[in-house]
């Protein structure tokens, strides 16, 4: 027997082992074997859409390969060419429901521009305008500003209070709906928060402020602006803003986590909207043909970065060839991209119930070399 | 996305090593508390990481340390016999309760008193083990629920 101290002033007895018998190593393999299945178990292996396979087959085909290998759920996809819309999917069809994020914000975008030519509001209206308490620079911020991604206000909407900032945090691990604050709190908010450089900086707070200041500048709710100036006159009748998540499919996390259905109470103005392939191709066609409600929303206006230019929420990459107006959409559980090109009259759309990107889409009506002499010439606004 | 997969690798590379040296611990609490450690990280790790495809790198570090933990529960399983479930109580031998069947019927070797600091040492790792142990099995219940609850809550 022998008694040793190691330097960790841990006492260790090295007594006479037993002789490692051939069962005792076989009780060890079969315990790690056992574990290690387990753990693979729980591993999200990637792998390809998964469900039945709807519509065109060569686009279906196209789309996956070009999204590449994620831990993959369930797809929809539609490619226009003029007026033909070729559409494609696994588990899901042209009329499957999807959360399409900050597609959404093309949405408030036309609702900022449809107000301006119904004379409710003008380019040069500022939040202290629709909001009398207001004061200081917050009230000088410009709707038009906030269209164009470079208010300066904060890119989040700020937490009124410690528990409601935790529990944020935590709806983020668990993969439930972060947005916790009503419309009203959400105004409220303003008077808190510090306005900074105006530079271009992507803000989902100041869109879902865009959207709720449009909403009381027309004395409607936000959900009820876009049902009856945008979805309806369009005949999108499988689009809308959610009002509880009751009753609501649910996507999966980038590992395929279930999560939880995301309605934002008062940001909805920022990413709430649920729609479908069908519906979007409608949006995205009139939006195209300049036929949409807000439709001039869609030209670029400003530069956003070295790549982009900006109009009212649309994005228009130049670095690519066509140049593509598009933009896409996340959620907990959601992916969604849309795009277009005005001159070639075509467009993509793809909707995923799985949060893993699909920006890659935008390959499919665009590649990612430009040719300066080709480029068309942008519309100024 | 990409600091979040770097950090994750980064403990997914700790824990890995931590549970392929779970062996060394000496008593079983330890090892058991090591072993609880390392599983509440992977947990996590699949609670919140984006694991990407075949064409990425996170997922073959996730499989690399689930081979790593696998070994290092083998490691464990093998000296697990030997090992006393606590550390030595001060003032007196050995109790029965904290020596493992195996290692009293094997040995048939009698253990000296540990005196002086060495008994110290003994008695503070002694009173560490069972709240190292109560919190490595509630830090893995608490990701566990993470991980399942709210899936389940979804309809």
């Amino acid at each position: 027997m022998d008694i040793t101290t190691d330097s960790g002033h841990h006492v260790n007895q090295v007594v006479a082992k037993t002789q490692r018998s051939p069962r005792r190593r076989l009780v060890a393999v079969v315990a790690a074997a056992i574990v290690a299945a387990l753990l693979l178990l729980i591993t999200p292996f990637p792998r390809g859409f998964q469900g039945e396979a709807t519509g065109d087959a060569a686009l279906r085909r196209e789309v996956e390969s070009t999204l590449g290998s994620k831990h993959w759920h369930h797809m929809a996809a539609a490619k226009i060419n003029g007026d033909e819309v070729t559409w494609a999917g696994a588990g899901a069809d042209e009329n499957t429901e999807f959360e399409i994020g900050s597609i959404t914000k093309t949405f408030t975008a036309a609702l900022f521009a449809d107000a301006i030519e119904r004379g409710e509001i003008d380019e040069g209206t500022r939040l202290g305008d629709v909001w009398p308490d207001l004061d200081g620079d917050v009230a000088e911020v410009t709707l038009a500003s906030i269209a164009m991604q470079r208010s300066g206000l904060p890119a989040q909407v700020p937490a009124p209070d410690f528990i409601t900032g935790a529990r944020t945090m935590v709806a983020n691990y668990i993969h439930t709906d972060p947005y916790l604050g009503t419309k009203t709190e959400l105004i409220d908010s303003l008077s808190t928060v510090d306005v900074g450089d105006k530079k271009p900086e992507y803000s989902n707070f100041a869109f879902a402020v865009l959207g709720q200041t449009l909403a009381e500048a027309a004395g409607e709710s936000y959900g009820d602006l876009v049902r009856e100036r945008i979805t309806e006159p369009l005949g999108m009748h499988d689009t809308f803003v959610p009002s509880s998540p009751g009753g609501l499919t649910h996507g999966y996390t980038a590992s395929g986590l279930p999560a939880a259905p995301w309605t934002l109470h008062g940001a909805a103005p920022a990413g709430a909207i649920r729609s479908t392939t069908h519906d979007l191709s409608i949006w995205l066609q009139a939006t195209m043909r300049g036929k949409a409600p807000g439709a001039e929303a869609a030209h670029p206006r400003a530069e956003y970065d070295e790549n982009e230019r900006i109009g009212w929420a649309w994005l228009t990459t130049t670095s690519r060839s066509p140049h593509i107006t598009w933009h896409n959409g996340g959620t907990g559980g959601y992916r969604s991209f849309l795009g277009f090109n005005p001159d070639e009259r075509t467009g993509i759309i793809v909707l995923v119930d799985t949060a893993n990107s699909v920006d890659a889409a935008m390959g499919l009506i665009s590649s990612d070399s430009a040719s300066a002499a080709d480029a068309p010439a942008m519309k100024e606004g | 996305m990409l600091l979040t997969q770097i950090i994750c690798a980064a403990l997914m590379v700790w824990g890995a090593c931590s549970a392929i040296r779970s062996d060394r611990w000496p008593t079983r609490f330890q090892v058991l508390t090591r072993l609880l450690t390392t599983l509440t990280i992977i947990l996590f790790i699949r609670l919140i990481a984006d694991f990407g495809g075949w064409d990425g790198w996170f997922i073959y570090v996730w499989l690399a340390a689930m081979l790593a933990f696998g070994y290092g529960v083998f490691r464990v399983a093998d000296v697990w016999p030997d090992l006393p479930w606590r550390n030595s109580a001060p003032g007196g031998g050995t109790t029965d309760a904290s020596m493992s069947a195996d290692a009293k019927a094997s040995t048939g070797t009698e253990v000296n008193a540990p005196t002086g600091t060495v008994a110290k040492t003994a008695a503070t790792d002694r009173r560490r083990e069972t709240p190292g142990l109560v919190i490595g099995a509630f830090a893995v219940f608490v990701v566990a629920v993470a991980l399942v609850v709210p899936g389940t809550m979804i309809s």
